[in-house]
């Protein structure tokens, strides 16, 4: 019954959907931006004269053209909308160009003379935090530092029988979303203008463009949906600027496609981090001591990277419960690209790190791993990792139990190493916090209503983009009221129709969803009864809503297109925030998933390629809502934590991009994806939980690598430390004799 | 030649297409039993063709290790040997394949070994017509490629080998590829030599794998090192001898 096919699955998958890049308007004009030449550099001078000469071009844009701020960014608007006297990666913009085609733009803007002064190029964590490094912002170059400290950290490692300390290196991952940035801008005759553009929060973007602009909000229409792709990148504003300013300087329609090349150059990332861990464990195996450090390479400007690096020391002791705890994290401004919002959101970097601490541990100490975890692994009714109280679920042992049962049985299946090939199996766990956590805004709601025309509406800010918030809206509604999907009108992505839910991010969507519904719905029901008794004359008692009407005795007693033809539409709306801890720790989550990963792999002797042979994930997160849904979100978050693991990396030398499109930049193939994919959705919640369901749109992609890594050791000895994993690192390894025979 | 116009380099003002010239799209079986391919042959269709499949089955598998299926519909034997670093190249130099021209004066035909080793056709105007492969083929053939991923990639090394053995298991005849990335893929002449008329013992081998990895000459660059794919390189070509023990 769950096993719904998405409302926009057929459309998508026969590509007969037409995402906002394919519109086009009459007297559309074409634009292009301007980048700049060097990662950091003065700007000496700049002319857009001739640029402005070529037939075809319209309007050409710089600093000088911005009415109100000039600066975006969702907390701190730091970054330059267009650049005055300094870039700071290779993505600033410096000026952008509206055209009646896309080839004049492109040469308009080989026409624009920009004269630089280079500056030294920071491209690196270590040369920014250098006493000689040049200021890359006012402030300095560290945009952000986070910690926690829990017991004395120095006393509990003293008590440690064994302590095991290493350094991780996690790379930089690209979001690879089908669709590149872009859109159409069109200023309407009543001076308004709508956005047609791709994003995971239309009123976030409103209020920034408005900032921009010196509009006010709500003569800005953000039209969101769909998108094709996102996972965390396009949260921040991205070519919304270019084509608003263009298109309120020549008064007609301005449409921006980056190139892949130009997305690359420009988009943001994840944060390349290098977290170094000492853990330590008594004679029986306790965790005691637990010591982080982690140095996160933001890029140029702050977007959101001071929260995904709060994230991250918030999720360092992970699910395990540790006497002594010691976190410190900066966020660091460097010359490399921007990094920012992605999947995971600084979870997966720092799971990599916990999760091969563990494995490391036990092997020092000489215990299962399994059984590592098992002892240390918190149990309902345990705080939350900062110590604030959470909402209790049993999911992290649940998770542990369910990995372990498929670990010992993967185990015993395992294929026998042949003369040129080794086979390993490894396993991770985590947890992840959903919402924005505890003092940010977090707002959400959503608005249900009958129509005149008999249509159920359910209405909510979110955005469509690929992870089936559209068939999450049809399940919980047609369960929560008992209608068909037929009886009802899903309208999300437009900021003039729908009502603000807060943003398409950190795993919201689905439990806002669902605790909308449970604030709506009780209303709602009575005032569609209340109108049925008016209509009908039947007690209110035996009515209810049932398909396509309201119900009596088994039967359809009134359609929905009686119900509401001739009245007033009922509407009934709701606003809350997600819901917090009641602790007051800053950024601290309340609702958590959990995961339990096992990966089996198979490395080649003579080439050092590693092929992940069989991923089996095992998540809780409350009772699942569209099992299609549901797996595809574990089953695509495995994959693509499975190419963050071998082979994707956004490689970056002297602040240039090494890798510019996807020829060299590489996102997992079919043939790379196990056929053993498997998922173990772990649905209980204790008695009482009012929660309901949770998001599982990034907990997928956490653990894998963990789990990867843990497989390769397994199989040939070799620890990993960094990603992604290089063949030749494991070749490396192998002629430094680390190979043992594990398969006797 | 897409991907080097989007990778930035110039493309040439005029195109002509060879595409009608059915003859040039044929593989047929010559009077003395060996394959010919015509230049024009999309590699799908050499791929599953039945002479490929039954007479020369690795150049098939070599085959299917390039890009991806659509673009096997669309690409040629002929356009993969005349990129310089097709992946088809390797096994047709350890087959010892020869190449047949179209110039001026009449059809040529060389060595695929000449051509591959001077980078240039035999005139100006020539245009690759087909491609001979001898058969029946005596020996055994083995071919790897390694990429970063495991399909439609470019590759980091691929290795191609053909070896005869005697009676007395010693080497008769041996002829050994490597290439990848940019590099062109070459035949490695010297190994060959020291291996002809001797037996796989170890110490053979052992003395071997120094000698790939200097004499394949593979090039590296910010994705795998020269020692890596060189280590490859010879990795896998010692694997393939020493599993003929």
């Amino acid at each position: 019954m769950k096993k719904k096919i998405r409302p926009d699955g057929k459309e998508k998958v026969t590509g007969r959907l037409k995402y906002l890049t394919d519109l086009t308007f009459p007297e559309m004009l074409w634009a292009k931006v301007l980048r700049s030449a060097y990662p950091h550099a003065r700007i000496l001078s700049l002319s857009t004269e001739k640029a402005r000469q070529l037939p075809g071009v319209q309007a050409v844009i710089t600093h000088e053209d911005v009415p109100a701020l000039n600066g975006f960014g969702i907390v701190t608007p730091d970054q330059p909308v267009l650049c005055k006297d300094t870039v700071r990666y290779v993505g600033d913009a410096v000026a952008a160009v509206a055209a009646e085609s896309v080839e004049i733009a492109a040469r308009a803007l080989e026409l624009i003379e920009v004269h630089y002064e280079p500056l030294p190029v920071v491209d690196s964590p270590e040369k920014a935090l250098a006493k000689s490094a040049p200021l890359l912002h006012p402030g300095g170059n560290i945009l952000h530092r986070a910690g926690f400290q829990r017991g004395d950290i120095q006393t509990a490692f003293s008590r440690c029988v064994n302590v095991v300390e290493e350094t991780y290196e996690v790379p930089r991952q690209l979001h690879a979303y089908m669709e590149t940035e872009g859109g159409v801008i069109v200023p309407e005759k009543d001076g308004t203008l709508t956005v047609y553009v791709g994003t995971q929060h239309g009123f976030k973007d409103r209020f920034q463009l408005s900032r921009i602009l010196g509009m006010p909000e709500e003569e800005i229409r953000i039209i969101s949906s769909p998108m094709g792709g996102s996972f965390g990148g396009k949260d921040e504003l991205n070519i919304q600027p270019y084509g608003a300013l263009l298109a309120l300087a020549t008064g007609r329609p301005v449409k921006i496609h980056q190139t892949r090349q130009e997305s690359m150059r420009s988009s943001i990332k994840r944060h390349p981090m290098s977290i170094t861990m000492k853990t330590g464990v008594d004679q029986n195996g306790r965790l005691l001591a637990h010591q982080t450090t982690i140095t996160a390479d933001t890029g140029a400007y702050a977007t959101l990277g001071p929260a995904i690096l709060d994230f991250a020391v918030e999720h360092a002791c992970g699910p395990y419960m540790i006497e002594a705890v010691d976190t410190k994290g900066v966020s660091v401004f460097t010359n490399n690209g921007v990094s920012g919002e992605f999947r995971g959101f600084g979870g997966n970097q720092i799971t990599f790190a916990l999760e091969g601490q563990m494995d490391r541990l036990a092997a020092a100490i000489g215990i299962d791993a399994l059984e590592l975890r098992r002892l240390n692994i918190r149990r309902e009714q345990d705080p939350g990792p900062l110590g604030q109280r959470i909402v209790q679920t049993n999911g992290a042992l649940e998770v542990l139990e369910s990995a372990a049962q498929v670990y010992r049985d993967k185990k015993q299946q395992m294929p026998k190493a042949s003369e040129w090939k080794r086979t390993g199996i490894g396993m991770a766990v985590t947890m992840h916090g959903g919402g924005l956590g505890f003092g940010r805004m977090d707002p959400a709601g959503g608005r249900l209503s009958l129509k005149e025309n008999g249509k159920v509406e359910i209405a909510f800010g979110f955005e469509e983009a690929g992870q089936g918030i559209l068939a999450v809206i049809e399940a919980v509604a047609t369960e929560e009221l008992g209608c068909r999907k037929e009886d009802l009108s899903i309208v999300i992505g437009d900021t003039a129709l729908v009502p603000s839910s807060g943003s398409t991010t950190a795993s919201r969507g689905t439990s806002m969803v669902w605790h909308s519904l449970q604030r709506l719905k009780g209303s709602f029901i009575k005032q569609v009864l209340a109108r049925a008794v008016q209509k009908t004359g039947a007690e209110e008692s035996v009515l209810s809503i049932g398909p396509g009407g309201v119900w009596k005795n088994g039967k359809c007693a009134l359609s929905f297109e009686s119900l509401a033809a001739g009245e007033e539409p009922i509407v009934v709306s709701t606003q809350f925030d997600f819901p917090v801890s009641p602790d007051a720790i800053d950024s601290a989550h309340y609702l958590y998933t959990y995961s339990g990963v096992v990966a089996q792999t198979e490395v080649d002797l003579l080439t050092g390629r590693i092929k992940v042979t069989g991923l089996h994930q095992s998540t809780a997160a409350g009772p699942v809502v569209n099992e299609m849904g549901y797996r595809g979100q574990i089953e695509g978050g495995g994959v693509m934590a499975l190419g963050y693991t071998l082979m994707e990396d956004v490689v970056m030398t002297e602040g240039q991009y090494a890798t510019e499109n996807f020829d060299s930049y590489l996102v997992p193939g079919i043939q790379d994806v196990p056929f053993d994919l498997e998922l173990e959705a772990i649905e209980t919640l204790p008695p009482g939980d009012h929660y309901g369901p949770r998001g599982v749109g990034e907990i997928g992609t956490v653990a894998v690598a963990p789990a990867i890594a843990n497989a390769i050791y397994d199989a040939i000895g070799f620890r990993v430390s960094r990603l992604p994993v290089k063949p030749e690192a494991v070749l490396q390894s192998m002629e430094r004799g680390v190979l043992y025979e594990n398969q006797s | 030649m897409q991907m080097q116009r989007e990778q930035g380099l110039s493309f040439p003002p005029h195109l002509i297409s060879l595409e009608g010239i059915r003859e040039l799209a044929d593989i047929e079986e010559t009077v003395d039993g060996s394959i010919r391919i015509g230049a024009l042959t999309d590699l799908e269709t050499c791929r599953n063709h039945p002479l490929v499949k039954e007479k020369c089955p690795v150049l098939s598998e070599a085959i299917s290790t390039i890009a991806s299926p659509a673009v096997r519909n669309r690409g040629t034997i002929g356009g993969n040997i005349l990129y310089g670093v097709g992946d088809a190249i390797p096994v047709l130099l350890a087959l010892d394949a020869r190449l047949s021209w179209f110039c001026e004066n009449g059809i040529r035909s060389e060595w695929m070994y000449d051509y591959v080793s001077e980078q240039e056709s035999p005139a100006e105007s020539a245009i690759l017509t087909d491609i001979t492969v001898s058969s029946p083929i005596k020996g055994r053939c083995f071919f790897r490629k390694v990429g970063r991923r495991e399909a439609f990639i470019p590759s980091v090394v691929t290795v191609a080998m053909y070896r005869e053995m005697t009676d007395e298991q010693t080497i008769k005849e041996i002829r050994m590829v490597a290439g990848g990335g940019v590099s062109t893929p070459r035949r490695l002449k010297m190994c060959e030599r020291e291996l002809i008329g001797k037996e796989l013992t170890d110490d053979v081998l052992a003395s071997l794998s120094d000698s790939i990895k200097e004499e394949s000459a593979l090039i590296g660059d910010v994705f795998a090192s020269v020692d890596y794919r060189r280590t490859v390189a010879a990795n896998l070509l010692l694997a393939a001898l020493q599993s003929d023990r």
